[in-house]
């Protein structure tokens, strides 16, 4: 097209009119008109009047030609009335076409105010020809500053002109897919935005192209909330991939357990099959509490605490979801160290015991002594061929209970240095103050010093490891009995006393004192010349390790007083009564 | 089993009473007299000084020790050997006792033999050493019927001095000496020098 920019396409024109607002005045020109006629016709009448008035006869010639002209201005008066009428309604239609155009054109333009969609008319040689405020807002320039401009437009990328210029040719040639093209512009403050731009031919009213209609829509903010929330997936997948933890979720559908998800830790120790999940379940499927488990699987070969929860799922199913960590190391370092204890508690109690193996050894030398006695006398009377049947039995009955005894000692040794798996069970406490006191008592003999318990009636049991408590308990006993060794009082008192839930065991010895009685307790630290100083440690990890105390005071009597406590157990149901002999058994 | 040809008596003080029954269980088998204490103590009220026997005592023993018991039966000059029990060799406390005179010791447990062979020969020396005693009482008895002078007499003779020496160092005569030689000859029931210097050389070995 040649023609320079068309009125018609800028819209003031259109504004301006519906701005003077006349509508209500079509009828004012045929009405002016028909009042200038009857002003005419009137003048016209009262002249002939005039006339007639003056002449006083007038030829028949005359009053023909008068009446002829007269019926003229009739008929004409009646053209012009009609002609008025015709007029007064077409001002009429014109004025109501006109109202409804302005209100369509409101309308219309309300609501291209209205949209945040920016229009541009492009002409046919790609000049801007029109833009709406929408437009102008998302670009940041005045209308007056893009009306007829043409390439470079403002709003372009600087640097990335032959690129817009390409956009700009395929519109221009109508080449534009239907789904819009995505471009990007600069404002007028030069920061930058994205919009997706539609493409429509602008036709005038014979149908012909004028021009191209776009439509911008700024896709800055869905396109970052796009990008934000792809980011916000992406991190989360991250995390969730790249936990240590195994996280599956799954549902339980009538063929079995389907796997809803699974991170990375997950498929790498179960693959991408439920099966992992359900052998994590351990069985127990339908039972769900927030309970941590430690399992073993035998798929993985490996331990892991495992939580377990119903969740309900995006689809509103209740699904299971379970996360399991890999606590196998965990595991070993406890197991290593709960052998390393084991470890030093034992070689403590073998140490106990090659500490006193001369007393032990004497202990046990007495009943092997009566036991040969015994049957070199049975010998002698059978040798000598004088002797009675029932004196015989006799010796030998004897002999037998003194195997008995020796025996005994030795179990009595071995239950106490054998190696076994901590028991923490019921036990009355008088059990382990006879077992540890028979001990000591060898060796106390030896030094002649006398143990006397106190035991308060109605003991509760503790809950405790026997053997332990035992090897603490004769450790301080024997302490108690070295320091008395060259003091005047020679009896070592054992006190027991029940205080709320605890059972409270007091070795009270009247030895030499101790000045720092904390100090016993630091490992390697030790009064005995011979000494590892390992013995009160070991004792205080045992006390602290079933939940009591083990501390030193000076004996106000002179000596030094070691006590201990531990729990008490719950009390006891009838039925349960036989239970400690069981175990102690 | 041949019997003892002295029907004395093993005492026995353990504190352990299944040793002490045993160990008269196998004395009793073999013969043997046998009174059995549980303690130094008990053993000490009912023992009188002049019973012969032989003592077996453990060492080790609350109250009184096998060690006090000894030193106490030393006080009362009682005849009798002890044989100590002991379950392991304690060399310091073996030559304190061997110094005190104990004779024997008894490694537990016995040997059948060993503990048969001391006993007999522990009674044997008891019984020696009560005729000893019984002898040297004896001896005694006789030397306290000498008076002073002829005690410094014989003191002198046993010395190897002559009469005439004697004579001078008690400012006597020889005559007087010759008196009281032959007082002493007559008192002490001998006929030659000979016997009347062994008669006056045991006496110091007399006290053991």
């Amino acid at each position: 097209m040649v023609s320079p920019v068309k009125k018609s396409l800028i819209p003031t024109t259109f504004y301006d009119q519906a701005k003077s607002n006349r509508r209500g005045v079509y009828w004012l020109t045929p009405v002016i008109v028909l009042m200038l006629y009857l002003g005419v016709m009137g003048a016209f009448i009262w002249l002939q009047m005039l006339h007639n008035d003056s002449v006083m006869f007038v030829t028949i010639d005359q009053e023909t030609r008068q009446t002829q002209l007269q019926m003229v201005v009739v008929a004409l008066s009646l053209l012009i009335i009609l002609s008025l009428l015709a007029l007064w309604r077409y001002t009429r239609f014109r004025s109501r076409a006109e109202a409804a155009l302005i209100a369509e054109t409101g309308f219309r333009r309300a609501m291209e105010n209205s949209m945040l969609t920016g229009m541009r008319v492009f002409d046919m040689q790609g000049r801007i020809a029109y833009v709406n405020p929408a437009f102008c807002r998302m670009i940041g320039w005045n209308e007056a500053d893009l009306i007829g401009r043409t390439t470079p437009f403002p709003y372009w990328l600087p640097g990335r002109h032959a690129q817009h210029q390409e956009t700009l040719d395929i519109l221009l040639s109508g080449r534009t897919p239907s789904s819009g093209l995505e471009v990007e512009a600069q404002r007028r403050d030069g920061s930058r935005f994205t919009a997706r731009m539609y493409v429509s031919p602008l036709r005038d009213a014979n149908g012909e192209q004028i021009g191209w209609m776009t439509s911008m829509t700024d896709i800055t903010e869905p396109k970052r909330i796009r990008e934000a929330l792809t980011a916000a997936h992406e991190r989360f997948m991250t995390v969730l991939e790249g936990l240590d933890d195994a996280i599956s979720v799954v549902a339980d559908t009538p063929e079995g357990l389907e796997l809803l998800f699974a991170n990375r830790t997950y498929r790498r120790f179960f693959g991408a099959q439920s099966g992992g999940h359900g052998e994590l379940l351990g069985g127990r499927l339908g039972r769900f509490t927030d309970e941590t488990v430690e399992v073993f699987s035998k798929s993985a070969q490996r331990w892991f605490e495992v939580h377990h929860r119903m969740l309900a799922w995006t689809d509103g199913r209740r699904v299971r979801l379970q996360v399991a960590r890999d606590i196998t190391e965990r595991r070993q370092h406890e197991e290593a160290s709960r052998i390393q204890q084991e470890k030093i508690q034992l070689t403590s109690r073998l140490t106990t015991m090659g500490e006193m193996a001369s007393s032990l050894a004497h202990e046990l030398n007495q009943p092997l002594t009566a036991i040969a006695n015994y049957n070199m006398a049975a010998s002698a009377m059978i040798k000598s061929g004088n002797y009675q049947t029932e004196a015989l039995l006799e010796a030998l009955g004897k002999a037998a209970k003194q195997a008995e005894r020796a025996g005994k000692i030795i179990s009595r040794i071995r239950e106490f240095v054998k190696r076994s798996e901590p028991r923490r069970q019921r036990v009355s406490v008088k059990r382990i103050l006879d077992n540890a006191i028979s001990f000591a008592e060898i060796d106390a003999r030896k030094r002649q010093v006398d143990i006397e318990q106190h035991l308060p009636e109605n003991l509760p049991d503790a809950m405790a490891d026997p053997i332990l408590i035992e090897q603490v308990l004769l450790n301080l006993l024997k302490n108690g009995v070295e320091a008395m060794e060259q003091s005047e009082y020679r009896v070592l008192h054992v006190v027991v006393s029940e205080q709320s839930s605890l059972i409270e065991i007091a070795v009270i010895d009247r030895g030499h004192g101790l000045k720092d009685p904390e100090r016993l307790f630091e490992p390697f630290y030790s009064t005995k010349s011979e000494g590892l100083g390992m013995g009160l440690n070991i004792c205080r990890t045992i006390i602290e390790s079933h939940h009591g105390r083990l501390w030193a005071a000076p004996n106000p009597e002179g000596g030094t007083i070691f006590r201990f406590t531990l729990p008490c157990a719950a009390p006891q149901s009838p039925d349960s009564s036989e239970n400690p002999q069981e175990l102690h058994a | 089993m041949s019997t003892p040809p002295i029907p004395n008596t093993v005492f026995i003080v353990d504190d352990d009473e299944a040793v002490r029954d045993s160990l008269r269980w196998l004395l009793e088998a073999n013969g043997y007299r046998v009174k059995s204490f549980a303690g130094a103590e008990e053993f000490l009220n009912a023992y009188e000084s002049d019973q012969i026997g032989v003592l077996i005592a453990d060492v080790r023993m609350p109250g009184m020790s096998g060690l006090e018991l000894q030193e106490e039966l030393l006080a009362r000059r009682a005849p009798l050997p002890i044989v100590f029990i002991t379950g392991h060799g304690d060399v310091p406390m073996a030559v304190s006792t061997i110094k005190k005179g104990a004779v024997d010791f008894l490694e537990k447990p016995f040997n059948e033999t060993d503990l048969r062979n001391i006993v007999a020969r522990m009674l044997e020396q008891a019984n020696e050493r009560a005729s000893q005693y019984q002898a040297q009482k004896n001896h005694e008895a006789i030397l306290s019927r000498l008076t002073s002078r002829e005690q410094q007499v014989l003191e002198r003779i046993v010395a190897g001095r002559l009469n005439k020496q004697i004579a001078g160092d008690l400012n006597i005569s020889i005559k007087t000496v010759e008196a009281h030689r032959a007082n002493i000859m007559e008192k002490l029931e001998v006929t030659t020098v000979a016997d009347l210097m062994k008669i006056a050389l045991t006496k110091p070995e007399g006290v053991a």
